[in-house]
């Protein structure tokens, strides 16, 4: 019999279970929640141990992932097609990587230090430009992670263009609006990502070494913010500006060797939709060659024409 | 046979233990000693293999136990079939089956 009070950690076993779920295809999901919810009641109920239900949690994630790949109705790429959908998936990463930090003692001590510290503001002091108390590990950690953050950001534009894209060059109210509304998806999976990648950068350091290596914490954040910023740029270029849903269905256009008549493209199509994004194979002098055009006016230029 | 099937020695072990009367997910965790991770994707693909066949138990029989309904297997003919060749193929199948067997005598 498991003697773990019930409480806190059937919530986050729950949690954990929702988690694994949200990589289960859509049209199996509520089955697959049924049954591992089913089996976590009578694993709670019947286990020896609570690590047995811990293992036993952890072991969703297996059957879901064994779910999607053996499901022909969608494809691993659908988890991040819809914008609620990604961001759903970014807060689920991050809050694994923090259970995870909670599970290693080295980090969770680290941590619960914090809570109980009075200076755990200090990074705030020292942006102020006050030090009147001494940093705590968590606050120390927190300006290492700032400063892997900015230096990540100037490392950026050597790894990926900076251009966001799904600019159709309107200023009516309503593409006004649409890109406002994908800056603000833009900024949330980066604030999305930043819990995400000083977690999985504390979980790693904790892991490798039980009193934290600070060395592979420092590089761990850095390659994470990188590779992390790098994929945010580059799922957003891969956007509807209109709907935010992932492109889908590209085509080839032209071959490589009919670069110079630019029919050397790339063609994705809304889902819902609302435009076409070209992509050039090759762009001509560094140039921002991708460009969005959008259905209804692209309709109504044919038919003024 | 399993060797067509591709069906491996640890999703035998799962196909052999339902044959055995451990029908629900959990109690196959707990014969055969596989991680959870393991044993609910190898039911799935024994399922989709169509060597096992899952139900859902009446919801208002659990409700009247008060707990939730649970997810019964049971094997079908091909499934039966297979596990006489896979038993064949892994002999160590049929200690584990004599073992069980012993536990439950």
């Amino acid at each position: 019999m498991n003697n773990d009070a019930p409480g806190i950690s059937a919530f986050v076993q729950h949690l954990v279970i929702e988690c694994a779920a949200l990589i289960a295809p859509c049209p199996y999901r509520k089955e697959w929640l049924l049954k591992w919810n089913s089996e976590l009641w009578y694993v709670r109920r019947e286990a020896s141990a609570s690590k047995d239900v811990w293992r036993f949690c952890l072991g969703a994630f297996g059957d879901a992932l064994w779910t999607r790949k053996h499901s022909s109705k969608e494809s691993v790429g659908s988890v991040f097609n819809s914008p609620l959908s990604c961001v759903t998936f970014l807060i689920s990463l991050a809050l694994l990587s923090s259970l995870a930090a909670f599970l290693l003692p080295g980090a969770r001590n680290t941590l619960l230090l914090s809570l109980h510290t009075k200076s755990s503001f200090y990074w705030l002091h020292s942006w102020a430009g006050v030090s009147e108390s001494p940093p705590n590990p968590v606050d120390q950690q927190i300006v290492v992670f700032r400063l892997t953050f900015i230096f990540a950001c100037a490392i950026l534009p050597a790894v990926t263009t900076l251009r966001l894209g799904g600019d159709s060059g309107s200023s009516s109210l309503s593409s006004r609006l649409s890109r406002f509304r994908g800056l603000v998806f833009f900024l949330l999976k980066v604030v999305l990502v930043s819990p995400l990648v000083y977690f999985a950068a504390l979980d790693l350091g904790y892991l490798f070494a039980p009193s934290g290596n600070c060395f592979i914490q420092v590089t761990a954040s850095l390659a994470g913010f990188v590779l992390s910023l790098r994929w945010v740029f580059n799922d957003q270029r891969k956007r509807c500006p209109t709907c935010l849903y992932r492109l889908d269905s590209p085509i080839q256009m032209g071959r490589p060797s009919w670069i110079l008549l630019d029919w050397n493209r790339l063609e994705c199509l809304c889902p819902k939709g609302h435009g076409v994004l070209h992509v050039p194979a090759e762009s001509v002098g560094g140039s921002f060659g991708q460009t969005w055009t959008s259905m209804d006016s692209y309709w109504s230029g044919m038919l003024q024409s | 046979m399993p060797e067509e099937l591709g069906l491996s020695y640890a999703v035998a072990m799962v196909l052999q233990s339902i044959a055995f009367g451990h029908v629900y997910g959990y109690r196959v965790m707990e014969v055969t000693g596989l991680p959870s991770g393991t044993v609910y994707p190898a039911l799935g693909r024994l399922e989709r293999d169509e060597l096992i066949l899952s139900s859902w138990e009446k919801q208002a029989r659990a409700e009247a136990a008060h707990r939730p309904p649970r997810k019964y297997y049971k094997v079908t003919r091909a499934g039966i079939a297979i596990l006489k060749t896979a038993r064949e193929r892994y002999p160590h199948l049929a200690k584990l089956a004599a073992a069980v067997e012993v536990e439950q005598v």
